[in-house]
């Protein structure tokens, strides 16, 4: 039972690259339109805009149909949008420059908190030692640790 | 009828301001004195319903001179959503709210009659500082009663997006999770003057608490029910401005809710719970801000206006106030803080209450980016779903794995062999469970992570009540239904707490589902034309254009077959209200299923319909998402039921 952790995780690894599917890979006007937003005032992306007829949509899902057709990647198409429309018709902003933060400070702030709790449980766990066990509030109710102690009787 | 209304707000202001600076006269210290501003509570609850009405009186009475019936209402617009109405523009809305506070003032008045004395003049206080903020709002900019100086023949009618049936319950349930927060948020600053600092102020406002987390994610359920089946894009959730100020209080409320556990059983992160509270309020006012001020570009476009100053002030003042409070009773607020080991249900809820605000924090700044890079760079950028979707995936993955973990952990203290023992059996299936998931074909990583994810909390939990049923079965000779059975009636709140934790499943994996899995196709079709999408045959059949009350309809009709046996009619429809003839909306058609729903969008046609433009979706699991808010109805129902006295 000791090593079927170790034989399951091996086993996903292998499985996790074998369903990884090298082959080439098709670009759909889907996958370029949700990066970039629709100008009619919608504020909803090319994808999802649904207006009938849209003066702006419509034009720049035929673009981008037509660039994929000349080979274009999405990048690539991406800049041509913004060379004509400027920054915001970006749906996403990029990963450069100050628009970094945007994509950082989430994961910074998380991880940030992280390290600041992981220190107080030590220190929390350091003081518990010196100190008696802390009652368990009466409000807890009887029958949750009737519970618990059933369980811990059969287990 | 609408003067009436306009003094009642008037007089209402008066006994606001006079309950908000009572205690502060000092005269809460003496018992009649309270009484009086008790009663001065009732009587803003009186006259707000007065001026409700007034307004309702006037929408359904079409008088037009009212500048806010006529900009929401029509002759044509059917009674349904002329009452409706009331919460379709942002004066309305506001008197919503306003009357909302001033109904949960009078309830918490009447459910401390005889409790809670010390705390409640300063409860009072700040109830009614916030409604004295709406009344202000209602008075000068926003005056739902303002009269134009003449009357029109016809109202402009309502915006055709919020003729649905989903936007008679979506507001009103938003708003009673937004107002329901002030009450908690009003019972800690009161703990925080009077220094009782215990946990009083707590088990007065659990009901509230769950009852406003509760409003708020229903709220947040409805409204992406009506973008799905309102908005036709075939989605429900955009990461629009206006939905992340929803999920924001919700996400913060969640970890409160969760944090409060630590306090009521350990006496700890009294301070945290304070900080969570207040910014889970600063959050709610700063939802109304956003939807209300159109600061930040949004699809709900329909609620543009110049009060973002006011509520910028308020939130300033009120989150000032609240922290300097904070601050200055931190002595009080310190508890004894030590844990027995680091593996304990404190440390796993304390690493799910930074996941969960982390997630807020994430939804706040992609939010407010747009804003931040005009005022750094001077450039306005564009913050969509895509850079949500990246950031909240993995934020959403750990949440998965807390939630499966903590229930199982021990207060204070777990050992290693008892953390094993409780997580072998969900670790193996659910690694075993992705890998069938990858052998079955499904390369989507990320949903496979998802879905293994959700899995491994639904085995705890079920493991959490085979054990549970198992030890009444054993010990109290019960057989395995009514063991089940009084497993869930004798300790409500930690099984219904189980039962929102499937329903959370639920709902991700309807998520997961239409996330990674969803099929579109955009067609032209003439008619006795065929379009085929996954194992569906769809044919355009017929059309037509009818007259409804208040609206054309041009109507498609097309019969879906699956495997060659006909499941049904799809009848799509785009509507052309009269008071906006030069704005089709459409009204997407559904055929849902616990597999997937296939969504037909008439985007247009030709010829009086010889040939019609279609976008077809199959979405998969998106009905789990629906089936998810309803789970989370009963499991709430179940936590908030009183226990039986023993």
């Amino acid at each position: 039972m000791r090593y079927c952790w170790k034989y399951a995780i091996a086993l996903a690894l292998m499985l996790l690259v074998y369903s990884f599917n090298p082959a080439v890979y098709a670009l759909t006007v889907e996958e370029v339109s949700e990066y970039l937003m629709c100008q009619c005032g919608c504020n909803l992306t090319v994808k999802n805009c649904n207006h009938t007829g849209c003066p702006s949509a419509t034009p720049m899902r035929a673009e981008i149909k037509r660039l994929i057709e000349l080979g274009k990647g999405r990048d690539e198409i991406i800049a041509v949008f913004v060379s004509r429309y400027g920054e915001t018709v970006r749906a996403v902003p990029t990963k450069s420059g100050f628009n970094i933060t945007a994509w950082a400070l989430p994961f910074l702030s998380i991880i940030g908190g992280g390290i600041i709790i992981s220190i107080l449980l030590k220190a929390w766990v350091a003081g518990g030692k010196d100190k008696e066990k802390a009652p368990i509030s009466q409000d807890e109710s009887e029958y949750d640790r009737q519970i618990e102690e059933d369980l811990k009787k059969i287990d | 009828m609408t003067d009436l209304g306009y003094y009642c707000m008037m007089i209402a202001f008066l006994f606001s301001s006079y309950a908000f600076l009572g205690p502060y006269m000092g005269l809460s210290r003496k018992g009649v004195m309270l009484r009086s501003v008790e009663n001065a509570i009732t009587a803003v609850f009186v006259l707000l319903t007065v001026a409700s009405i007034a307004l309702l009186y006037a929408l359904v009475t079409r008088d037009f001179q009212v500048e806010y019936v006529a900009n929401h209402t029509s002759r044509e617009l059917p009674l349904f959503y002329t009452i409706s109405a009331f919460w379709a523009g942002q004066d309305g809305s506001l008197l919503l709210w306003a009357w909302l506070l001033s109904l949960f003032s009078y309830i918490v008045v009447l459910q401390n009659r005889y409790k809670n004395r010390e705390l409640m003049p300063y409860v009072i206080s700040v109830l009614s500082a916030t409604e004295l903020f709406f009344l202000i709002l209602l008075i000068f900019p926003s005056n739902p009663f303002s009269r134009l100086p003449f009357v029109p023949e016809n109202g402009q009618g309502m915006n055709p997006l919020l003729q649905n049936p989903g936007m008679i319950f979506h507001p009103p349930t938003l708003y009673l999770g937004y107002v329901g927060f002030t009450i908690p948020f009003a019972f800690a600053i009161s703990a925080l003057i009077t220094g009782q600092l215990g946990e009083g102020w707590l088990k007065s406002t659990r009901g509230w608490i769950i009852f406003s987390w509760y409003m708020l994610g229903i709220g947040i359920l409805l409204g992406a029910n009506w973008a799905y089946q309102v908005l036709g894009w075939g989605g429900y959730w955009a990461w629009d401005p206006v939905e992340n100020a929803s999920l924001m209080p919700w996400l913060t409320g969640t970890a409160f809710l969760h944090s409060i556990m630590i306090q009521e059983k350990r006496g700890m992160l009294k301070v945290w719970n304070m900080v969570l509270i207040i910014v889970t309020f600063l959050l709610c006012i700063f939802g109304t801000f956003i939807t209300r001020s159109g600061i930040i570009s949004s699809v709900h476009a329909f609620a543009r206006s110049s009060i973002g100053y006011y509520f910028i002030v308020f939130i300033i003042i009120s989150g000032a106030y609240s922290f300097y409070l904070v601050n200055k009773r931190k002595g009080g607020l310190s508890s004894e803080k030590h844990l027995d080991s680091l593996l304990s249900r404190e440390s796993s809820f304390l690493f799910n209450n930074l996941i969960l605000v982390g997630g807020a924090f994430a939804v706040f700044w992609g939010t407010i980016f747009p804003i931040v890079s005009e005022a750094v760079r001077g450039v306005k950028i564009t913050v969509g779903p895509p850079f949500f979707n990246k950031i909240m995936t993995p934020i959403g993955f750990l949440l998965l794995f807390l939630t499966g973990i903590c229930p199982l952990i021990s207060w204070s203290k777990a050992t290693w062999s008892n953390f094993r023992r409780n997580f072998l059996i969900p670790t193996i299936s659910s690694i075993l469970f992705f890998i069938i998931l990858l052998v079955a074909g499904i390369n989507h990583i990320k949903a496979a992570i998802s879905f293994s994810l959700c899995f491994f909390v639904f085995i705890t939990i079920l493991l959490e009540y085979y054990r549970g049923t198992r030890a009444r079965m054993q010990l109290l000779g019960e057989g395995v239904i009514r063991a089940f059975v009084n497993l869930n009636l004798k300790n409500r709140r930690r099984y219904g707490g189980y039962l929102i934790h499937i329903a959370m499943l639920m709902i991700f994996v309807g998520i997961t589902g239409s996330s990674a899995f969803s099929i579109e196709k955009e067609v032209v079709l003439k008619k006795g034309e065929s379009i085929e999408i996954n194992s569906y045959r769809i044919t355009y059949s017929d059309f037509k254009i009818e007259r409804k009350i208040n609206k054309f309809i041009a109507q498609a009709e097309l019969i879906v077959t699956n495997n060659e046996k006909q499941i049904g009619i799809m009848k799509p429809v785009k509507a052309f209200y009269l008071n906006q003839m030069d704005q089709p909306v459409s009204e997407v058609f559904i055929r849902m299923g616990l597999k997937e729903d296939l969504y037909a969008i008439l985007a247009g046609y030709e010829e009086f319909g010889r040939t019609a433009i279609f976008k077809f979706l199959v979405n998969p699991l998106v009905l789990w998402i629906w089936i998810g808010g309803a789970a989370m109805t009963a499991g709430t129902i179940i936590a908030v039921w009183p226990e039986r006295k023993r």
